[in-house]
C-alpha cells in the first residue's frame, strides 16, 4: 500500500476531508429518507474508502457491501475485498457473475478480456441498483475525480449514481485518506504511479488552468499531457447532462435549473 | 419569558447573536419556524441584534425556483410574525425580495420593534465559478447605514465584503459595526478547515483594521446540491483581532458582547476614517487610468 503523498496543491488535511465527506453522505442519507448504503467492495482504495465513509455516516447496520465478480481478470483483489470488509465490521456478500456475463459474451459480446469487461460494467451496476431498491439504500457511486475527467466513471457503469463522495478527489488524494484510516486495500504500485501522473496532469489542468504546452514546461512527460489532453476531451459529452433538443423555452438543463435538493413549501 | 433573567449588558455594550443555521433549500415554511426558535433562544441570552446568514429563509442555490420564494419584506407576514416574535431585538434575515417590475433582489431585511425598518439589497452578484446569481437576481444600488438601538451598523451581503468600497462608505457613514451575511461556500485545504476560511477571516480582520470598527461574519452550515457550507460565523473587534468563533460544520447561536466604545477610542489613535481621500477611493469606470491598464 506505500504509494508517495499527494503532489503540492492535492495536500488535504485528512481528518477535516474524512468529516465533511461523511457529513455529505449523512446528508444524502437525510434527504432521501433512504435507510442506508449499499457498495460495491471491489477492494480498490476509492470502494474502501465510500464503505468506511458510509459506515460513519450511517451506521454498520445500514451499510451493505457486495463483492461481484465477473469471470474476468479483476484489476482489484477479492482478498483485499474481505479484508477491508473485516477492517471495518461489515459482512461481505459475494454474487458470481460469471454466468450472467458468458451469457451476454456470447449473444454478442466484443472480442477479448475488453469486451467482457465493458459487459461487467452495467451488469454490476445493475445488481447494485436491485439491491438497493430492494434495501431502500443509495448507491453511492466509487468514481473519483479523475475517473469523472476521463471518462473512466461511465454513464452505464460507475457512472450510474445520484451522489458521488470522490467525485471531487483525485485517485492520489483517495489512497492518502484510505492510508490515514488504517484500512487495506489492493494497491497495484506500477498502475498507481501511472495514475498518479495522471492526476498530476489534471491537477495543473483544471486545479491551476494552466494549458498543455505550460504543463510540459514544468517538467511532465509530453506524452503523457498528451494523452491525458486527449482522453479528458473524448469523455466530455459523458459528463454533461443528456442533450435535450430543445424546442420550448423550459427545456431541463438548458433553461429550466430545479436544484434536486429542494424541499416541496417553496 | 428567560430574557429577564439573562445576564445584562453595560453602558455601551451590544449583545449581538450569530445564528449559524443549515437552512432547507426552498423550504421558507420549515427555515421561518427554526428562525423563530433562534429568536426566542437569542432573546432568553438578551441579544440586542441576532444576524441570521445571507438567504436564511430560503436556501442559496435555488436557480430557476428563485422566484416561487420570493416575497415582498414590507407586506410578508411572514416576516411580520418574526418580527414581533422578536420584541425589542432587532433581527437580521436573509430573504428573496420580489422588488419592482418583476425584478428579484438578494436582501436582507432589518426587523426591529415589531416591524420590518430596512431593507438591504446585495450590491455584488458573483456569476463566476459555481455561482449563478447575476441569472437571478438585480443587484442593488448603494450601501445604506441603519441604526439599531442608538447604535449605526451596515449591512453587507456575502460578496459585497470582496470589494472594498461598501466596507468603507458604511464606514464613512458611521457604522460602528459592519454586520456582514454569508452563504460561503467551503472547499478543502491542507488545514484542518476549510481554505475558504483563511480568505474570510482575512477579509473581515482588514476591514475591521481598515474601517476601525466591529465585524461581524455569520455564515450557514449545511448541504446544497453537492456544495458544503462550512459555518465558522466569528466576531472581530475594531483593529482587526478576532474574540469568537463558532465551531465548523455544525448549528450554533454565538453571543458575544461588544464594547462599541473601542470604536471611538481606536479611531482617535488610528484616524483611517478622519484621513480618508474619497477623490482618490472613488475609482473611475474601468478601474483605472488611461494608459494604465
Amino acid at each position: 500500500m506505500s504509494s508517495p503523498p499527494p503532489p503540492p496543491g492535492l495536500e488535504l488535511d485528512p481528518d477535516f476531508a474524512v468529516r465533511v465527506l461523511t457529513g455529505f453522505l449523512r446528508d444524502a442519507r437525510h434527504k432521501t429518507g433512504l435507510s442506508g448504503f449499499v457498495v460495491e467492495l471491489s477492494g480498490d482504495a476509492p470502494s474502501v474508502l465510500v464503505a468506511a465513509l458510509a459506515v460513519r455516516a450511517a451506521g454498520l447496520q445500514r451499510v451493505h457491501t457486495f463483492h461481484l465478480p465477473c469471470g474476468v481478470p479483476e484489476t482489484t483483489g477479492a482478498t483485499a475485498a474481505h479484508a477491508a470488509a473485516d477492517a471495518l465490521g461489515l459482512t461481505l456478500q459475494t454474487f458470481d457473475l460469471a454466468p450472467v456475463i458468458e451469457a451476454l459474451f456470447a449473444a454478442g459480446g466484443g472480442p477479448g478480456p475488453e469486451g467482457r469487461q465493458r459487459l461487467a460494467r452495467p451488469v454490476r451496476r445493475l445488481v447494485l441498483g436491485e439491491r438497493g431498491a430492494a434495501l431502500a439504500c443509495l448507491v453511492p457511486s466509487t468514481a473519483t475525480k479523475s475517473d469523472l475527467l476521463l471518462g473512466r466513471g461511465t454513464l452505464t457503469g460507475d457512472g450510474a449514481s445520484t451522489v458521488y463522495p470522490l467525485g471531487d478527489l483525485y485517485g492520489v488524494q483517495v489512497r492518502a485518506l484510505a492510508r490515514h484510516l488504517e484500512l487495506p486495500f489492493h494497491a497495484e504500485p506500477r498502475r498507481d504511479a501511472a495514475e498518479d501522473s495522471t492526476d498530476a496532469v489534471l491537477h495543473q489542468l483544471f486545479d491551476r488552468d494552466l494549458a498543455p504546452s505550460e504543463i510540459v514546461a514544468r517538467g511532465q512527460d509530453p506524452d503523457v499531457v498528451d494523452e491525458v489532453v486527449r482522453q479528458e476531451r473524448r469523455s466530455r459529452p459523458g459528463r454533461r447532462p443528456p442533450v435535450v433538443a430543445r424546442l420550448s423555452t423550459s427545456a431541463v438543463n438548458l433553461d429550466l435549473e430545479l436544484p434536486g435538493d429542494r424541499g416541496d413549501s417553496g | 419569558m428567560a430574557e429577564q433573567d439573562a445576564p445584562p449588558t453595560g453602558a455601551g455594550t451590544f449583545r449581538v447573536a450569530l445564528a449559524q443555521v443549515a437552512s432547507r433549500l426552498g423550504e421558507v415554511d420549515e427555515n421561518a419556524e427554526r428562525h423563530l426558535e433562534r429568536i426566542e433562544e437569542a432573546r432568553s441570552h438578551g441579544a440586542d441584534l441576532l444576524v441570521f446568514p445571507e438567504l436564511s429563509l430560503t436556501g442559496y442555490r435555488l436557480l430557476h425556483l428563485t422566484p416561487r420564494v420570493a416575497i415582498d419584506p414590507l407586506s410578508s407576514p411572514l416576516l411580520g410574525n418574526l418580527a414581533r416574535t422578536a420584541g425589542k431585538m432587532a433581527v437580521i434575515v436573509g430573504l428573496v425580495e420580489r422588488g419592482s417590475h418583476g425584478a428579484l433582489h438578494n436582501s436582507a431585511a432589518l426587523l426591529a420593534d415589531g416591524a420590518v425598518t430596512d431593507v438591504q439589497r446585495k450590491l455584488y452578484l458573483p456569476s463566476y465559478g459555481l455561482f449563478q446569481e447575476g441569472r437571478f437576481f438585480v443587484a442593488g444600488s448603494r450601501p445604506r447605514a441603519v441604526t439599531v438601538g442608538g447604535h449605526t451598523l451596515g449591512i453587507l451581503i456575502c460578496e459585497d465584503l470582496w470589494h472594498p468600497g461598501p466596507a468603507r462608505h458604511l464606514a464613512l457613514c458611521g457604522a460602528e459595526i459592519l454586520v456582514v451575511i454569508s452563504s460561503g461556500p467551503g472547499h478543502l485545504g491542507r488545514d484542518p478547515h476549510p481554505a475558504t476560511q483563511e480568505s474570510w477571516e482575512l477579509l473581515t480582520r482588514a476591514a475591521a483594521l481598515q474601517n476601525t470598527c466591529w465585524v461581524t461574519y455569520t455564515n450557514r452550515v449545511g448541504w446544497e446540491e453537492g456544495v458544503f457550507f462550512p459555518g465558522g460565523s466569528h466576531v472581530v473587534a475594531p483593529g482587526g483581532r478576532i474574540v469568537a468563533r463558532s465551531p465548523l460544520l455544525e448549528e450554533h447561536l454565538l453571543i458575544v458582547d461588544l464594547d462599541l466604545g473601542e470604536v471611538g477610542r481606536l479611531r482617535r489613535r488610528l484616524s483611517l476614517l478622519a484621513d480618508s481621500r474619497p477623490d482618490l477611493e472613488d475609482l473611475p469606470e474601468g478601474g483605472g487610468e488611461e494608459g494604465e491598464r
